[in-house]
């Protein structure tokens, strides 16, 4: 199962290496050391909120911290999903690597907690192995103007997998309803807020409009 | 020293914020009507990351096209193969020479 969760992790890998790359370049680029780059995704473990957590750290120490934690907020959701899912024998272990991408990979393929040890894992290594190489001069990596922006669109194509298969077993509505608040609320630059509302809406407003419906 | 902290306490405060849910998710299974809540928050949760990665603002209609393109591709590779990997490196090169293509 574990190896499994490794081959399924591909897909993130090829995503996760040139995000990771630019991460490790634009740390050392505004300032921080390389092990302040490497420390960081070895540890946090969360894209976005590091990226932000680099433009903030400069500056104010409350920023840095709370800005990047409440990005992550959305986790919480993902904790309750997952835990529904199977039986997790080992939180300390599990937890550790719940990315976005990660979630939404286990969600559909993961029968068990061994399985999405394997997701994590690869992810993982991507991303720190990524910070690594950005961090000791891996801008010709990411010097190709064409190839990054493929590579990271893989990620892109990794959730549209990952709804085409879920929508098998589920509403439409769910994920309409989910679509729409999210792209609201990115609009107005609430992305990571978008992402918990619509965790969390959705499914009452889907429950109401199906609850209605069997009532008529 | 002060970045250490920084770093050190985000960690700290990511790892909490997936790992209590996880912990304490046991709790959630006695609720009423949990298994459809979450059935429907985890498709919405799917559709919601989906739709932030693909959009970004201002829309630019030449990236848009092309990834909209891409992902036709993604789409058919899918119901040929059922294989993830397969359709996400179709993807990838569908997005590649998409961009050869409009330069």
């Amino acid at each position: 199962m574990f190896k499994k969760g490794l081959i399924s992790s591909m897909p993130i890998v090829i995503g996760y290496f040139p995000v990771a790359v630019t991460f490790g370049i634009n740390t050392v680029a505004l300032g921080f050391s390389p092990l302040e780059a490497i420390l960081s995704s070895m540890l946090i473990f969360a894209g976005a909120s590091q990226f932000v957590l680099i433009s903030t750290m400069g500056y104010s120490f409350t920023n840095a911290i709370i800005i990047p934690l409440f990005l992550n907020l959305r986790h919480i959701v993902y904790g309750c999903v997952i835990s529904q899912k199977f039986r997790i024998e080992k939180p300390v272990m599990t937890a550790f690597g719940l990315t976005d991408e990660v979630f939404a990979t286990s969600l559909n393929l993961a029968s068990d907690e061994r399985y999405m040890w394997g997701i994590q894992l690869g992810a993982y290594l991507s991303w720190v192995i990524g910070t690594a190489i950005g961090a000791f001069g891996g801008s010709i990596l990411v010097s190709n103007k064409m190839l990054v922006p493929s590579l990271v669109f893989s990620l892109k194509a990794l959730f549209f997998i990952l709804l085409m298969a879920n929508l098998e077993h589920s509403s439409i509505l769910s994920a309409f309803v989910g679509g729409s608040i999210a792209i609201l609320l990115h609009k107005f630059g609430y992305t990571s807020l978008g992402i918990i509302v619509a965790g969390i809406l959705s499914p009452i407003i889907v429950m109401k409009i199906k609850g209605g419906e069997k009532t008529e | 020293m002060r970045n250490y902290v920084i770093i050190i306490l985000v960690a700290l405060g990511t790892y909490l914020t997936r790992f209590l849910p996880i912990k304490f998710g046991k709790k959630f299974r006695e609720l009423k009507d949990i298994d459809e809540f979450l059935r429907h928050s985890s498709t919405a949760l799917i559709s919601a990351l989906f739709i932030t990665t693909l959009i970004s603002f201002p829309i630019e209609s030449k990236e848009m096209i092309k990834g909209i393109l891409a992902l036709l591709g993604v789409f058919v590779a899918y119901r040929i193969w059922k294989n993830l990997g397969i359709s996400v490196l179709v993807g990838v090169i569908s997005h590649f020479l998409l961009s050869l293509m409009v330069k």
